[in-house]
This record gives C-alpha cells, structure tokens and sequence, in this order.
C-alpha cells in the first residue's frame, strides 16, 4: 500500500478551517467528475443512443480508448480470438494488418532490434500467433505440459527445432531476468483485495441492500406505496429508513442507525460525511478521485440514474432534487465501511471499530499476494523466437539483448495489437463500400419522376427506398431526419401531456395537438372519458389482483379465464392479433382527427391558441427542408413523406426502435405536419417569392413507415384531392410491394426465418414477429449499421447498401457559398448517428459491460429499467439479442463534398472537428464533380485509391441476397445503375 | 373390463411416461455432449408434453364416461424390505387428474413460449433438460399413489427448480440465490421423508387411497393416530417450504433470476402451488388434529398478510408479482386448513393461470404503465392519485414501510439461521478433508490447493 508514503503537500499556513473548505472543494470537482462517466441513459420508455463514451470525444479515439480501459474495467476492443477467427474467415486479411501496422509504426518499424529482425517483424509476428496464454495460471499450465506446446505451434516450425523445450526454457529464464518489476498497482478500492484475501465480497453486502433501497427511492409508479421522506432527499429517506429497520437488516448492518446517527449528527452535508468515511478508511488524498469514482461505477446503473433524473427533472413524473448523487455516495460509502468492518472482524476474530479500520484494511492489503510473474512474457518472447527463427541466437543473447527483446514484446500491448486487428477490420469493409461508390454511374440522361418519397436517414429505409425504385423506377427517393424539420412538443388525441418530437439536442419552442375533426367530437369526448374510466379500471383490476381479499375472488373466479389469452398469445400469436384487429372496429369508431398547427396567439404555448407555428415559423420550417434535401424542383405530382416507428410486444427497449432523430418516438406526427405545412397555399406564396415555386398540383402526402412489420401508413388521405387518387393507387401498390420485399430482406438476418421464404411468407413472418409475447427480437434495430452517405441519390442509387447505410439527401450544387446547408445537416447527422453507431460498437465490444447483457432475465424496475433477475445494478446500453449480428465498426461517413469545403466546415464546428479528428467516425468525402474519393487521414484528406477490383452486378437485390445470411457485398444493381466497369 | 383397464392403463402410462422419456433422452444427450437442433429439441418436448396431456385428458374422458371416480395404475412391483414395502404407484382421481392437467397445459405453453424466447441463447439446451426433469417431477408427483412416488417427483421439481434459478451461472447472484433456494428445498424434503418414514410406520405402507378412503374419522380410530399428527405436522413444514410460506418466505424474490417464462411456471403457477397440492392431498392427516388444522389457517393467512404488505414497497415488477402471488398462497394454504377441498383446488388453477400469464407479460409493464400515463397524464399518475385513493403517500407510516421493503427480514432471518449455518457446515467440512488430503499426500497445506488446481 502506498498511502504512508506520501501525504498531501500541506500549505504551513492553512489553518484547519480553510483546509477543510480546500477539500471538500476538491470532493466536489471530483464528484462532478465522476457523475459524467456514469451511463448517460435515461428513463427506458425513451430510449437514447448515446456514446457510452462522450466524455472522452475531445481525445483521439484509441488514446481514449486506453484511458478508459484504465477506468471503467470493460472490453475495449473485441477479443485477440475473435479478430483471429475474422483473420481465418477472410474478414480480414493479413495483408491490411500489415500494411497498417507499417503506417503505425512509421520509420521506427525499420529499426533492428536483435539479429536480422526489425520491430515490425517482431510486432507483425506478435499479430499472427493468437497468444495461448492470457494469464500467468494459463502459461504456468502450458509450460507444465509442454508437450501441448507442439499442438498449437505450426508444425512447420515444430520440425525445424528440434529442441523446443530448451529454447522454451532459455526465454523464460532470460525473460524473468530482465522483466520490468512493475508494481502491480493495487485496485482502488479495497474490494478486489478483501475478495482475494479472505473470500468475501463486501460489495454483495451492501449492493443487496442498496440496490432496493436506490430502486424504491427512484421509483416512477411502480410500488403501490412511496418511499417516506423520499422528497427530503437520499440521505433523510435512508435515514428514517434504517431507524424503522433496526432488526430486519442483516447482522453486518446492526448498527447502521447509530453510525447514521453519528455521521448526520452535526448537521454535516454529504460532502462532509465523504469526507469522513474517506479518512476512517484511510484513503490519501491523492487516491481520492480513483476511490470515489471507482465506488460510484461500482454501481454505475443506479447512481446514473439518479443522476439522470437530477439533471433532467422534466423527462419523469416524479422528480428529484439535485445534490442526491452525493448523498448517495455518502450513504454507498458509510455501508462499505459496515461491510468491511463485518468481514475483517470474521476474518481476524478482532473488534473493529472506526478508529482501527484503516490500520486493518492496510493489514489486509499486506497479505495480498498479487504478484506479478513473467511467465506469459517468457511465454509470448519464446513465440516470436521460434517463428523469427532466432533458435541459433538465443543461446548467445547478452543481458542487454534479452533486455532489449522483452521491452520490444511487453510495450507492444494486447490493446495495441488489438487496435491495429480492428483497424483491419474496419478498412476490409470501407474498401469494400468505396470501391463500389467511386465506380457507380449515375444513368446517363436525367429521367422523369412521377412520385417523390422522402424517408428518415435510418438505415433500416435503405432497403425500402432501394426495392421501391427497383420495382418503380420512377419513384425518386430522398433521405432526411426523422423530425422532418419540424421541433415541436406533440400531445395526440388521447394523450394527457405532450412529447418532445425532436432530437435530444434541440429544445423545440412550439407545441402541436392533434384534435378530434369536428363531426367526431362527441365520439372523441365520449371516447376520451370511456378510456380515462377504462384505463383506471383495469389498471384498479391489475392491482387488485395482486392485492389479498380482491385477489382471491378474482384468481378463484375469474382467474382460469386468463388461460384463454395467455394460450392464445402464445400458441397463436398471428391468430390472435388478428382476431384483436378484427374485432377493434366493432369496439371503437375510427375517429378522424386533424393536427392543429397553426397559432393565432403572439407568443407559443402549450394550450389554447398558444398552439402551433406562426405562418411564418411553418414557411421557414418547410423551406429550411427543402432546401436542406435539395428537392426545390421538379416536384412531381405526389410527394410522401414518411416518418417511421415500430411496434412490437413485451420489449422493454422498445424506444430502442423508435426514431432516433424524434427523441426515441414515433415520427409520424412530423411528417403528417410537414406534408399539412407545404400543402398550405399560403406556404407556398412565401416560399415562390423565395424563389422555390411548388406547382399547383403538387400534394404532400404525410405518413409512418412501420420498421418492425413493415407497413407503410397514411396521414390525412381524406385531404388529398379526387384527381390524385388513382396515382396514390398506383404508388401503393408499388409500396406495398416495396415493403414485403423489405421484409423479405430483413428475414434473411433471422435464424428462424428459412432462408427459402417466400415474399407473402416474410411479410407474415414480420408481422408475426411483433405480435409474438415470446419474441425477443422483433426488429434488429440498427444492428450492421456501418455507413452514414451525405449526398445526391444519384451517387448511391442502384447500389445494394445491405441496410448498413444512414442515406442522408444533400445537394453540393445547391448549397451557398457559404456551405450553410451542408454544415447544418452535419450538426444534426453527426452527432445522431454517431452516437447510435458508437452504442452499438461498445455493446457489441462488450455484451455485459457496455451493453445490458442477455434479454432473458431482464426484471422491470422502478418505471426506469430493467435488472438482471431478482435484484442487480441498473442495466445499461444495448441487449445481446440487438447487437448479436452487429459489425463492432466506427461508422463511415462519406459526403459529397470537396476537401476543402469539409475542412472548412470542420474548423467551424468543434464538436464535429472532435467527432472527426479524433477519429470517433471516420471521414470520407466523395468529389461532387466525378467519382474521386478522399479520405481523411489526420487533419488532412488523402486521395482515395480504389483498388482495381470492380464492384460486382447483380440483376436485383433479391438475386444478390437469396440464400445468405452473412454480411454481403456492396453490387450495383443493374437495372438502376448506367453499368458497372472502372472509374 | 379387461380391454377397460387396458385402456386406462395405456392413458396412464401415456401421461407419465411421456415427460420421464423426455427428460432421460434431453439428459443423455446432454450427458453425452450431443448438440441437439433447436427445432429438435422443440418438437420433441412439445410432443411429449401434447402426449402427456392427451393421456390425461383421454383417462378423463373414459373415467367420466364409465362413471368411475379413480382409478389406479401399477407399473412396478412392489418393492420389499423387511416388514416395508415400497410401491411406485400412481393414483387418479378429481384432485391429481385436476392438478396435472392444469401443469401439463401450463407447461405445454411454456414450451412453445421458450422456444421462440430462449433461440440463440448459448444454455438453450440445458434449460430444455432442466425443464424436463421439472415436467416429470411435477406430473409424477401430482399423479403418485403413495408417498416414495411422490418424494420422486418432489425432488425432481425441487432439483430443476434450484437448477433453473442458476440458470445464469456466469453472474454471482444468481448461483447464491439458486443455492439459497436448495437449501430450503432440503429441508422441505427431509420432512417430507420423515413423514413418509411415519406414514409407513403407521400403515406399513404409503398408499394415499388407504389415507384417502378411511378419511379423518377412520385415521382417528387407528390406534396410532399420534403418529399420524407427527406426519401431519411434517407435511405441513414440507409443503410451507415448497409454497413459501412464513418464515420461509424468504426465498421466493430471490428466485426470480431465471428467464423469464421460468418464473412464471415455478413461482408463478406450479412450483409453489406444490405445497399446496401436497396439503390437499393428504388434508385427512391434517384435519385429525384440529389444532393442526388452526395452524395451517394461521400460517396461511399470517403469509397472506405479510406478502399483501410487503407487496406494497415492492419496485420491481417480478418482486410484485411474487409477493402477490404468495398472498394468494397464503389464502389457498388457509382454505385447506379449513377442511374445504372444491375452493383451494379452483383457487389454484385460477391463480396459477392468471399469475402466468401475468409473469410472461412482466416485460410488457413499461408499455403498460406508458399507456396509462398517457392517457391519464403524469400527475395522474403519481399514485396517489390512482393506486391508493385514501390519500398521499405519508399515511403509511416508516415502520411498515420498513418491514415491507426488507420483506419483514425474512430474508436475513432465513439467512442467518439455515442457509449460513448448513453452508459453514459444509465449508468446515471441506476445509477439514482438505487438510486431511494434504496431510496424506504429504505435502504443506500452502502448496496443496495451489498444486491441486495446476495439475
């Protein structure tokens, strides 16, 4: 233990008031610190992508990378096994290997380290052999049976030496000579050290009890009763709590009340109880930020939330104040020390007291045998021996050269070499969708459209729009956020508060309703109350039946009804949901409604005439989109705009599947209002005398594309006049079929869809999918995504981009001087996809650290998450079963623009500068003008070489993907491209 | 009647043998690393379940349509030892057919239901192995005739039960709760085996149709109906085990570490209505002593009234439903004190049911609870408004609230005075033929463990 050798540097003068003042000023810097590592996720009804680590965006990716290997105690990477088993299957080639391990290591890989071998020979060499020992315990077992040894090394260089074993033993000896004796830092909290030295957890301790605590105290409407004291804060609440509790805790927690007591006895604040538990602990100054932020990942789930919550009061219904996080730690603190004094005493058969505490822990900490050998080094040493054939020198390796060989294998880490796999792997798939971008042709003569479709970027509309213009190739398709350009607060008809339909980082400023159409006013009202009546009657019947005396009557009399839906549900799942779509229409009216959009009141407000956008505001939205996807000519007759959502059962991440760019809902209402925007005349005069003229005869039509069973819906079809009918028609069918082809795409990714399906088939399939209790997948979500294309269609159409590509529509030749669209559009898309991409990254990277682990044992909690079965932290990030098929890349962005104009951009807007220099995406820009590629390396863009292999042609997509489940290439699809062939 | 018995006998051995043929086969598969297809596996734990269920359903119908009430099954001889004999024999009348009709529909949908929810999941196997082991134990003991058929499948259930709960085995909590739960269940089965040791002493064999036929009168005219309230008393500690009840209550949150359908069918529905089943079955031992049977009625309702308050503090969807659950236990425990044998039965299947059904939907309740906050607007919501209409939050007063939220230290109580003492037993047992192994091999008792793990 380190902490009597240093004592902070104490200023003589300080007296001891200022030297309090000095540190709890220093608790409180570390405390903010640590509450923006903790999760950033939300409420789970909304679920956000965020990057796990957006803290760390202001430094290079793989620098942040380390540092927070060092912190958070998660993969960072995928594993060195499963690089190698992609190297075996061809998804990455050596060659990329080494030829990136070449550019890493610059001039310094030409250097000879021993004999004839350079660096690069001994890391490229490092790179090919998986290491057969990760762990001292692993090499010791290997050496024991050396005879295993001759299994795993290739043969080949078995039968050239024949005295393995000697030279085996000559780098063991001679690595342990010279190996640095690197003190193992020891952990900082006492935890690991407690658990090894004397078998007991004191974590599983308090976690049992903090954990219930924490879940009652945050808790949104789950438990009948609330917490008493909860709106006084964590501290009074767990108070008052554990003086009710006295003798229903555990023995280790007998005497939590008088310790509470003790420490809130005069009036301190948490930051002065932190204190305190920090001194009886015996933590140096020095190590305060490591333990404190240490203590609050210990159970990052919870004290996120809490923080969550204390930040964005407004996303719940029941609040807290702010200052809990701290009082939280306090309180987590104050119990270690309970459980740590239960077990030293048990362990030590002595009296434990505040006083002694430290003095034992550090005790404790001498008899910990952490020690660090150098077997797996002598082991890894011997590996890159044998294959760089250096049998006939070792015997003659001097003290310096064993030196020199061992810091050259031990500085080149496992992260280190992991990095360089991933960049391999992340290069095989970019070449890939490069070279099929840079050698696709735009058809030759410019053709005419009969419709124009507009869909969210999400990459799940790719393969929708991709079959929509295969089937009907005069559908002209584009690619814009979800919210559609319209922020706004919405309340449906039905709905008692409003939702912010945006994305997370704008704040919308006006509020929409949608209201009952006139003639369905008494319906609505009658409708309206029916539900309010329903809702709580159910809801009375769902808690009586957990409740005693009702509950008993009820299970007793109608319980065995419940077998009906419960065998039906899950027996029949279709049959069922069919039935329930059958028979709504006898239950329930249709009620049509309208959107109440416009405001008539000077200043925007949630009620009355306080609702909805000036005319002016909606003029500026609609040009604004316009404008922004470049479709401000040639507007064909029929324009649809097409937000999306997905629907599905018993999924607790179902906001997951919602529209990102609407804050994790539903986008169809912003469709539905920008369609009613553009279709106003009024509009449309101001947006002609800002020169973008809207032919007369041109209808917007708003509608929601459902991502999970693939339908395609419509907003106010009623509004759209007789003489458009018959094209809507004809565009349905082409949409209706677009969209079983879609499902019929998305099946290939499903284990139990076969992969002979028919088209009908699929489309049931999907739909059975979200209907289906038992199904833990019903969508993939953005799972593979991998691309983000800034640009005109015309560069991507007719390409098969496999669903993996974000497609936003940008239009360079339309864009000011000034590049005030494109700079717009990379503000939004940037951080959005991103943020999606890099979620998925971390908790494909690490399932249970970053993600939230399997869905199976997934235990609602507190109106806010879900746990790992009967009690855990809080889980986090993504479930296995979503990011199962994902390819752990850094999403591509590739925009059609010029370097210079990107670079330009980029030294405007610091965060995107941080995005793309610090490599969290990477960079690609497409010349507007021909098919060149640059590609940003640093701070500057390189050309792109494409290389040589023609992407391949393939009649449809179906043809290309039939039969495969794997992640395919990128073909261009020969009825829609002009035809394939070099640049 | 002879092609009559035939018939029945053939339905009989249909339903039992079914599941027990599953369950030996999905075991030797897994015994004997044979991966089987997800498909496979599927089809033939459906089909054995649909024929376990047609056998049951067909001995029903042929009962009802000869009139008959019971019927009788002997696929074994009987087993002698001295003055003992041992009978494997299975018994179908109203309450068994009843009861294992309504497991055999409730597993029969869990199985189709885990076969689309556990796809993929690397313990897809084992968790069909170890739910077949369940589907026979509880089949075989809700159709036994006597009480060592019915310790068969009382262990089974207890076995896979305990096993299903460890089904996460990489995470920490869920082993220590799986063992948590086993070692309640021994203790459980131990009484059950004392009781069954009594019984045998008293009649020289367990047969329930003697129990059954003589009913509460006839026993009290044996000479040895001491014995039979000491047997009494025994059940009655089995099945408060197998059912939860206080003070083994404990256990019952603990458990809800599996996948999600199974908590549904062993806390849910079948596992804990188990003890229940039990007290139902050999009622007639219970109600010859009344002081017995006022027991079972307090027991039971002092746990209805424990869970009804501790289900109030309850935040997590499958402690809430847990504690509902027991509460009804508790009420179905305290029917059967009452003598009744229509009602507990009737409460059973509808509970079981509805609790089901209420467990396999757990994941659902954020879709549920958003609808309601929709429609009924955030402040609304805030339960005081709709949960307790009487009025806010501080009328429930710390103390209970205390007592609700820590599950009335139950949990701790069971902790600390079974589950830490039978762990430290075997631990100090451990640690002694450690050091009786490293003092015969002669080596220091430092290098022993470490070279152990080496070689």
């Amino acid at each position: 233990m380190s902490h009597n050798s240093h004592t902070p540097i104490e200023n003589a003068s300080e007296t001891g008031n200022e030297k309090n003042d000095r540190r709890l000023a220093h608790l409180a810097e570390i405390l903010s610190h640590a509450a923006h590592l903790l999760p950033a996720q939300g409420p789970i009804t909304t679920f956000v992508h965020h990057n796990p680590l957006h803290l760390f965006e202001s430094k290079p990716f793989h620098e942040a990378l380390l540092e927070a290997d060092k912190i958070f105690g998660s993969q960072m990477y995928l594993s060195e096994e499963r690089y190698h088993d992609e190297l075996k299957a061809g998804r990455i080639l050596f060659s990329d290997v080494r030829e990136i391990l070449e550019s890493e290591l610059g001039s310094g890989g030409r250097e000879i380290v021993i004999g004839q071998s350079t660096r690069f020979d001994i890391q490229s060499s490092m790179l090919r052999n998986l290491p057969f020992a990760a762990t001292e315990k692993e090499a010791q077992w290997f050496i024991a049976n050396s005879k295993r040894l001759e299994k795993i090394i290739h043969p080949e260089v078995v039968a050239n030496s024949r005295n393995l074993n000697l030279v085996l033993d000559l780098c063991i000896k001679g690595t342990k000579k010279v190996a640095a004796k690197t003190n193992s830092s020891s952990p900082a909290r006492f935890r690991e050290m407690m658990l090894e030295v004397t078998g007991q957890d004191p974590d599983l301790l308090v976690n049992d009890l903090l954990f219930r605590f924490s879940s009652a105290f945050l808790d949104q409407g789950f438990a009948i009763w609330d917490l008493p004291r909860r709106d006084s804060g964590f501290i009074e609440a767990f108070r008052s709590f554990a003086q009710s509790s006295r003798s229903l805790l555990g023995s280790w927690a007998r005497n939590l009340p008088e310790n509470l007591e003790l420490l809130c006895s005069d009036n301190s604040s948490p930051l002065e109880m932190i204190l305190a538990s920090l001194e009886v602990i015996g933590v140096p100054e020095e190590n305060w930020e490591e333990f404190l932020t240490q203590s609050l990942l210990a159970v990052r789930g919870w004290a996120g939330m809490i923080w969550q919550i204390e930040v964005r009061p407004d996303k719940v219904p029941h609040p807290i104040k702010p200052g809990n996080l701290a009082q939280f730690l306090a309180i987590r603190l104050l119990l270690d020390r309970l459980a740590m004094k239960k077990i030293i005493r048990e362990f030590t058969f002595r009296k434990i007291t505040s006083r002694n505490l430290k003095d034992e822990l550090a005790n404790l900490s001498g008899r910990s045998q952490a020690r660090q050998d150098s077997t797996a080094l002598g082991l890894e040493v011997f590996c890159v021996a044998l294959d760089l054939g250096w049998e006939k020198l070792i015997p003659s390796f001097t003290h310096e050269d064993w030196a020199r060989v061992v810091s050259e294998v031990d500085t080149f880490t496992q992260l280190d070499q992991r990095k360089i796999f991933h960049l391999a792997y992340e290069k095989y798939l970019y070449r890939q969708v490069l070279d099929s971008l840079v050698t696709h042709k735009p058809e030759k003569q410019s053709r005419a459209f009969s419709f124009q479709a507009v869909f969210c970027i999400d990459e799940r509309e790719e393969s929708l729009r991709r079959h929509l213009e295969e089937i009907d190739p005069s559908f002209e398709t584009y690619g814009a956020a979800g919210f559609f350009n319209v922020p706004m607060y919405y309340k449906a008809t039905l709905d008692s508060f409003y939702t912010p339909l945006c994305p997370i980082i704008i704040t919308p400023s006006n509020w929409v309703q949608e209201l009952p159409e006139d003639e369905f006013l008494k319906a609505y009202q009658t409708r309206a109350s029916g539900m309010k009546t329903m809702q709580i009657a159910s809801h009375k019947l769902h808690l009586g039946s957990r409740g005693g005396a009702v509950g008993a009557v009820l299970s007793a009399s109608l319980g065995v009804l419940a077998s009906i839906p419960l065998a039906m549900t899950v027996l029949f799942p279709r049959l069922t949901a069919k039935i329930r779509r059958y028979l709504t229409p006898f239950l329930r009216k249709k009620i049509e409604t309208k959107l109440k959009l416009e405001r008539f009141a000077e200043k925007a407000g949630p009620s009355g005439n306080q609702v909805g956008f000036s005319l002016n505001e909606m003029a500026a939205m609609g040009e604004r989109f316009l404008r922004d996807t470049g479709l401000t000519r040639n507007f064909c007759r029929l324009v649809f705009i097409f937000g999306h959502g997905s629907t599905s059962i018993n999924t607790p991440h179902q906001s997951a599947y919602d529209c990102g760019a609407c804050g994790g809902s539903p986008g169809g209402a912003n469709a539905r209002a920008l369609a009613q925007i553009l279709n106003d005349k009024r509009v449309r005069s101001i947006l002609q005398n800002n020169g973008i003229i809207i032919p007369d005869d041109t209808c917007f039509l708003g509608g929601l594309s459902n991502t999970s069973i693939n339908h395609v819906s419509f907003f106010d079809r009623d509004l759209l006049p007789a003489t458009h009918h018959e094209e809507l028609e004809k565009a349905r069918n082409s949409l209706r079929e677009a969209c079983m082809r879609n499902a019929h795409e998305r099946c290939r990714r499903f284990q139990s869809a076969p992969l002979d399906i028919s088209l009908e088939e699929a489309q049931r399939h999907v739909e059975g999918r979200a209907e289906d209790l038992a199904q833990p997948r019903p969508e993939l979500g953005h799972a593979t995504n991998a691309f983000c294309i800034v640009g005109r269609r015309e560069r991507t159409r007719g390409i098969y981009l496999d669903r993996r590509a974000f497609l936003v529509s940008y239009d360079p030749t339309q864009d000011n001087s000034n590049h005030d669209i494109l700079n717009r559009i990379l503000n939004a898309a940037m951080p959005v996809c991103s943020g999606i991409n890099l979620e998925f990254f971390f908790s494909q990277v690490d399932p249970t650290g970053w993600g939230c682990g399997t869905k199976l044992p997934h235990n609602p909690t507190s109106y806010l998450g879900v746990m790992d079965g009967a009690a855990s932290d809080l889980r986090t990030g993504l479930p296995w079963q979503v990011v199962e098929i994902h390819e752990a890349v850094r999403l591509l962005f590739i925009i059609e623009t010029t370097p210079e104009i990107m670079l330009k951009i980029l030294n405007r807007c610091p965060p995107l500068a941080n995005l793309c220099f610090n490599q969290w995406i990477n960079l690609v820009v497409l010349d507007p003008d021909s098919p060149r590629a640059s590609i940003l390396k640093g701070r500057e863009f390189v050309p792109y070489e494409f290389s040589g292999a023609p992407a391949p042609v393939a009649r449809s997509s179906i043809e290309w993907y039939r039969g495969k489940r794997n992640h395919l290439g990128y073909p261009h699809i020969s009825s829609l491209v002009h035809s394939g062939g070099n640049p | 009647m002879n092609e009559l018995k035939q018939t029945l006998d053939l339905f009989a051995a249909m339903g039992i043998f079914s599941p027990l043929a599953l369950a030996i086969f999905l075991l030797l598969a897994f015994v004997l690393q044979v991966r089987l297809h997800e498909k496979v596996i599927a089809l033939v734990v459906q089909s054995s379940v649909f024929i376990s269920f047609a056998g049951i359903l067909g001995l029903v119908i042929m009962l009802t349509a000869n009139g008959m009430k019971k019927w009788e099954y002997e696929p074994f001889p009987t087993f002698y030892l001295e003055s003992f004999h041992f009978d494997f024999d299975f018994y179908f009348d109203w309450l068994s057919l009843s009861f294992a009709m309504l497991s055999l529909l409730l597993c029969f949908v869990i199985a189709f239901f885990s076969q689309r929810y556990m796809h993929r999941e690397a313990g897809y196997q084992r968790f069909f192995v170890l739910y077949s082991i369940f589907v026979s134990g509880i089949v075989i003991a809700s159709l036994s005739g006597t009480i060592e058929s019915l310790f068969v499948g009382w262990e089974m259930v207890g076995l896979s039960s305990a096993l299903l709960v460890a089904f996460f085995h990489e995470r920490i909590m869920p082993t220590r709760n799986g063992l948590h739960l086993w070692i309640v269940y021994r203790i459980s089965d131990a009484a059950l085996f004392l009781a069954s040791y009594l019984l045998h002493h008293a009649l020289g064999q367990g047969f329930f149709r003697v129990i059954l036929e003589q009913g509460s009168e006839g026993l009290a005219h044996a000479t040895s109906s001491p014995v039979y309230v000491g047997a009494g008393v025994l059940i009655f500690l089995a099945s408060a085990c197998k059912s939860a009840l206080f003070p083994f209550s404990g256990w019952l949150p603990r458990a809800m570490e599996g996948p999600t359908p199974t908590s549904a069918i062993f806390y849910g529905a079948l596992s804990i209505h188990l003890g229940a089943f039990l007290l139902l079955r050999l009622n007639p031992i219970v109600q010859l002593s009344p002081t017995l049977a006022w027991v079972v009625v307090f027991f039971g309702l002092l746990t209805a009234l424990f869970s009804g308050i501790i289900a109030n503090a309850q935040t997590d969807i499958k402690s809430i439903l847990a504690f509902a659950t027991l509460t009804q236990v508790g009420i179905i425990i305290a029917e059967i004190g009452l003598g009744l044998e229509m009602l507990p039965l009737i409460h059973i299947i509808g509970h079981a049911s509805l609790r089901t059904y209420q467990f396999l939907r757990a994941p659902s309740s954020f879709a549920y609870y958003k609808s309601l906050e929709e429609s009924l607007g955030r402040t609304e919501l805030n339960k005081k408004a709709i949960n307790s209409p009487s009025g806010p939050e501080s009328n429930v007063s710390p103390a209970i609230y205390a007592f609700a939220l820590n599950r009335g230290g139950m949990d701790s109580m069971l902790d600390k005075f079974i589950v830490k003492p039978f762990v430290q037993s075997f631990k100090l047992a451990d640690a002694f033929e450690k050091r009786l192994v490293s003092m015969l091999a002669g080596h220091d008792s430092s290098n022993g463990g470490n070279h152990g793990e080496g070689a």
